[in-house]
């Protein structure tokens, strides 16, 4: 009788045996696949709270090395802007999610019968109080009163270069004014003189959620205006209702990206785009808050991923211990083997061959029944467990890995039984 | 005095099959009994409804006058009977003390030297014993305890004609110096010829054999095997 | 003989048997303990994280005529789930003088009027630390001589460098710093730092001239407690920002602080800010229960590993069941005498897996970030045209990840343990134990 036919019977005639041996590897298997993709899972969910901390590098005219000119109006920089084209060159870089930048100036604003919207709380001078303070935005969603929480959008959308000629007021001004989503105002630069003054759309609303009484917020020329009386415009429309004026750019841009990880090396990549010239602007890095948290999340990670290495390493000495003692419980079995004249090498192989069979068996049906343990856990736990997948990947690695142990665990298991003499083995049998 | 009485014990498997035909008899102290018959003709199944081990279909087994279904099975195993085996059954992680330790109080030393094991055979591992030493040990065992009943399940099967006649040997002395009764199933009639009494177990029945009966049936077998090699 | 001799004696005899189950249940246990040691860590990792996403609520008590006092601040900090980092903040207007009360020259250039009244006066910004108020953060103001204000300050003030050279003022130079309202509420202060404005003013012709940043101000608190309300030996602010623990805890803090007597909540605006924490939540939040589903398939797998394996071991003692059984030794005795063993290996697997699970943990705990004591950030390669960054380290007071084995999953475990041992052996066991006598001659012959 030959070993495989051998291998074969004891799978099946011993058929409670193997069960369980099979159960146990059933069960080991599904527990490493399971680890594995909980620990991509981990991968995942990290970037993710990452991607959530909203990381940017600002890039801006550096004023110390332009020149300076006054007028009446004070000292201003003669610096270079940021233009169209530059800002394009650089958001093309792989890992930038998307950016910003605002030319301000305040809008007088009326309606289309060429009423002058009114301010929040008017002064009673008409000419201020249909005054808005504007920004001309390329993509209002990462506008830092956005991003900040100090203003939410409530209705509509946000503007971006797909929108032409359209406006964001605030809820409590439309209210006012009975304005909706959808309505037609006009704006205008400045009145009194030549400038343009064009038909906006309202694309969409907001809300103020910041205190814009705290003095906190004081510091600029935005501080003189209520965030009722913001506004957010197209950036085509700013640069029509600004073509009388010269002197007029971006100082400077906000690039958000997708992974603060990789903040670092997308700004070197942005210092290598040599149309730009680095003598005339500069880049600051703003990660506050995912500085302040990478310690502790990648603490996370690292105890995720250190609680998988431990389950993997459990699992390869429970599968050892488990094969050592079904061989050991196999020792009077060896020792007729052995007197029968069959070989050491054989009997040893054939054992190997009965734990590839079960293997062969467990495997497969541990890759299914980890991938409907995570469909399960999906269920339980919602969005997250939807990243614990079981990919082929996993299994591969398992299966190759696992029979390699196997193999060497039946091997070293059969080490001492297969030291002793048949004769030895024979009398040590009841 | 009778210890164990068998009263109209009738016995059947799975209520097919009638092994046990409505058997009496009755067993003393101080006796050796040994019940004859062919493979799977219900010793074995007598010997387990004497053990308790198992209930007959109709009838009553009394020890010492009391049936023992109603005082109760594994009562009746634990302090009255109890048993040897072919395959001797010793606890083998145990040392032969330790085995006749199991269910005694009794120093074990003197019991097992009685048999015939040293002291140091009493302490070696009881599976580097011969077979011989090993039932020794379990006779020990059965002897140790307080069982006045002694139920041996072919005890000498698996030895060879000297041992087998030491062991033999043994089981007599315990039931004519111990005061034990001890019931012997067997179908050698060597080990039969030595007990007190010889019950042969025949188509469910039982009856009583003389050893000269025993030695007819003997002669009728040669005949018989005579008769076919012709 | 006793089931606690037979127990001992085959767990003795039987030395292999014994040491793969003691190495079983050791391997079992130490990855229990240390699952549940690194769950307790990442739980503390999760609240660092939470912390350092620092939700804070702000008190803005400018319309109170005596802002927050001191006793409040204080009663404030004391309500459970602080963090304890606040600032403070004050904003004025005063009119500047030198030590000899004569008025300096303040910056008009580019205002869009000087009001009455405040012809020589400017801003006064008061903050429990002057490198975080907002001019420094956002405005693109800088240090450039002397040392910031903090909590422990006292007649100090910060000036602009123009501010400085148009007035001849230097480092340890005295001025005078008067209410606008009441001319004989001066405080004398020494210029103890020198700052500029890296970024030009936006609001040149739209600002006052008090609100030009050359005449801007930084006083402490004190300072500004004075020229506001006039008082001496007690600080009381206009603003207050208090940091959270856990930004979840918001809304329960900001309603147990409204309770406080003594102060006209109603004319106070609370407002909370957590929007790094809203943003990072659900992620949060995720990571958090990957974690738990992690010790979830541990725990479970364990159990059937364990009863599995208990299994297999009890299924090659079919045959010395048989034997107990028929020498008349109960069936509860030898159940017990199994367990007993599964105990005696169990417990001191638990304690030498104490043991492991503690080296382990602490292996582990030596490669988390936050147990390393210099904490450096790398810096971006400033070489080139990236601005500095150089703001010191905030210390966010975060609690240092600590992974030990407790007591208490050591209790857990041990019951968890003991629980599993039963329930296996029993279970593994059952088919044993339904074994009649009757099939005892049959199986032992």
């Amino acid at each position: 009788m030959n070993l495989g036919t051998r291998a074969v019977l004891y799978t099946v005639r011993k058929w409670k045996k193997t069960l369980l041996v099979f159960c146990l590897l059933l069960a080991i298997t599904t527990l490493v696949l399971s680890g594995l993709a909980i620990a991509d899972a981990q991968e995942k969910q990290a970037e993710e709270v990452r991607g959530t901390t909203g990381a940017s590098f600002t890039v801006s005219r550096n004023t110390a090395t332009g020149g300076w000119s006054s007028d009446g109006g004070g000292s201003y920089s003669t610096q270079e802007y940021l233009t169209t084209d530059r800002m394009e060159s650089i958001a093309a870089i792989n890992g930038i999610e998307g950016y910003n930048a605002s030319i301000r100036t305040i809008l007088c604003l009326s309606d289309r019968q060429g009423q002058w919207l009114e301010q929040m709380e008017p002064t009673g001078h008409a000419i201020v109080d249909c005054q808005f303070y504007s920004y001309g935005c390329i993509n209002s969603k990462y506008h830092s009163l956005f991003l900040s929480g100090a203003m939410v959008m409530c209705e509509g959308k946000t503007i971006d270069s797909s929108v032409k000629n359209g406006i964001v007021i605030s809820k409590d001004i439309a209210d006012k004014h009975d304005l909706k989503v959808g309505d037609t105002i006009q704006a205008v630069n400045n009145p009194l003189s030549d400038d343009k003054t064009m038909n906006l759309e309202i694309v969409g609303l907001f809300e103020v959620v910041a205190d814009k009484t705290d003095e906190r917020n004081n510091y600029n020329e935005s501080s003189y205006y209520e965030y009722t009386n913001n506004a957010f415009v197209s950036e085509a429309a700013m640069k029509k209702l600004l073509e009388n004026y010269a002197d007029v750019g971006y100082a400077s841009a906000d690039f958000f990206v997708t992974d603060p990880e990789r903040l670092e090396s997308i700004i070197h990549e942005v210092q290598k785009i040599h149309t730009i010239d680095w003598n005339n602007f500069l880049i600051t890095a703003n990660d506050e808050v995912y500085q302040n948290i990478s310690n502790a999340l990648s603490d996370t990670g690292t105890l995720i991923t250190t609680l998988i290495a431990v389950i993997t390493a459990v699992s390869m000495v429970l599968i050892i211990l488990i094969l050592s003692m079904s061989v050991r419980g196999r020792k009077r079995e060896t020792g007729i083997l052995l007197a029968a004249g069959i070989s050491k090498p054989t009997v040893v192989l054939q054992y190997v061959l009965e734990t590839l069979l079960i293997a062969a068996a467990a495997f497969p049906l541990a890759y299914l029944s980890s991938r409907q343990a995570a469909g399960i856990l999906g269920t339980l736990f919602g969005k997250t467990a939807e990243n614990v997948v079981v990919t082929s990947q996993h299994f591969t690695l398992t299966a190759t890995v696992g029979s390699v142990l196997l193999i060497a665990s039946v091997l070293v298991s059969c080490i001492p039984v297969m030291r002793l003499k048949p004769k030895t083995i024979l009398s040590q049998m009841e | 005095m009778n210890i164990m009485e068998i009263q109209n014990v009738q016995y059947a498997y799975d209520g097919k099959k009638k092994v046990l035909k409505g058997i009496n008899t009755q067993m003393e102290q101080g006796k050796m009994y040994a019940i004859l018959g062919p493979s799977g003709c219900g010793k074995t199944t007598l010997l387990s409804l004497l053990g308790g081990l198992d209930s007959p279909t109709s009838g009553q087994i009394l020890y010492q006058g009391e049936d023992i279904a109603k005082t109760g099975l594994a009562d009746h195993r634990r302090s009255h009977v109890a048993f040897i085996f072919q395959s001797y059954n010793l606890i083998d992680y145990l040392t032969p003390m330790e085995n006749v330790a199991l269910t005694s109080k009794l120093p074990p030393l003197p019991i097992l030297e009685q048999l015939g094991l040293t002291a140091e055979e009493a302490k070696r591992n009881v599976l580097k014993l011969s077979g011989g030493q090993q039932q020794r040990v379990a006779i020990a065992r059965a002897l140790a305890s307080d069982a006045q009943v002694i139920l041996a399940d072919e005890p000498t099967g698996n030895l060879d004609e000297d041992t087998a006649a030491e062991i033999t040997a043994i089981l007599k002395e315990s039931a004519h110096k111990s005061g034990k009764c001890v019931v012997i199933v067997t179908h050698s009639n060597e080990l039969a010829k030595e007990a007190d009494v010889i019950l042969q177990l025949r188509r469910g029945e039982l009856q009583t054999l003389s050893v000269s009966d025993l030695e007819e049936t003997a002669s009728q077998k040669r005949r018989a095997s005579q008769k076919n090699q012709r | 003989m006793s089931l606690w001799k037979r127990a001992c004696l085959y767990s003795i005899r039987k030395k292999g048997k014994t040491i793969t189950l003691l190495a079983f249940l050791l391997v079992m246990a130490t990855m229990m303990l240390t699952c549940l040691s690194i769950q307790a860590a990442t739980e503390t990792a999760n609240a660092n994280i939470k912390k350092a996403l620092l939700g804070y609520f702000t008190i803005n008590a400018k319309r109170l005529g005596s802002g927050i006092s001191e006793d409040t601040v204080s009663q404030i900090l004391a309500v459970d789930g602080l963090s304890g980092r606040h600032t403070l903040r004050s904003y004025s207007y005063a009119i500047y003088y030198d030590a000899d009360r004569k008025p300096l020259e303040i910056s008009t250039e580019g205002a869009a009027q000087v009001p009455e009244g405040y012809e020589n006066a400017g801003k006064i910004v008061a903050n429990s630390n002057s490198q975080e108020d907002s001019y420094f953060t956002d405005g693109g103001f800088e240090l450039i001589e002397g040392n910031a204000i903090t909590d422990a300050s006292r007649n100090e003030a910060l000036v602009h460098e123009k501010f400085a050279q148009r007035n001849g003022l230097a480092m340890g130079d005295f001025m005078l710093l008067g209410s606008v309202e009441d001319e004989n509420r001066t405080r004398l202060v020494t210029v103890t730092g020198i700052f500029r404005n890296t970024r030009e003013q936006d609001s040149i012709g739209i600002a006052p001239s008090c609100d030009l940043y050359e005449n801007i101000v930084f006083t402490d608190l004190s300072t500004a407690s004075f020229l506001l309300y006039g008082t001496n030996s007690k600080t009381s602010v206009q603003y207050g920002d208090f940091y959270v623990n856990d930004p979840d805890e918001l809304d329960r803090i900001m309603a147990e602080v409204q309770e406080f007597p003594g102060v006209d909540w109603g004319n106070c605006i609370l407002t909370r800010y957590d929007h790094d924490y809203q943003n990072a939540k659900e992620s949060l939040k995720g990571l958090q229960s990957i974690v738990f589903i992690a010790i979830a398939v541990v725990s479970v797998i364990c159990f059937l590993v364990l009863a599995l394996f208990l299994t297999l071991r009890l299924r090659g003692r079919v045959h010395e069941t048989g034997v107990y059984l028929a020498m008349g030794i109960s069936k509860s005795s030898v159940l017990m005498q199994y367990l007993l063993e599964v105990f005696l290996a169990a417990a001191l697997a638990l304690l030498l897996a104490y043991g492991a699970s503690t080296a382990i943990s602490n292996q582990i705990g030596s490669g988390l970030l936050s147990q390393v004591t210099a904490q450096t950030y790398e810096t971006v390669d400033l070489t080139g045209n990236i601005e500095s960054m150089e703001e010191p380290t905030i210390d966010l007071g975060l609690s240092e990840i600590k992974v030990t084995v407790s007591a208490r999953d050591f209790l857990i475990v041990c019951a968890f343990g003991m629980v599993l041992c039963i329930a296996s052996t029993a279970l593994a066991a059952y088919p044993i134990m339904k074994m009649k006598p009757k099939s005892i001659l049959s199986q032992m012959s």
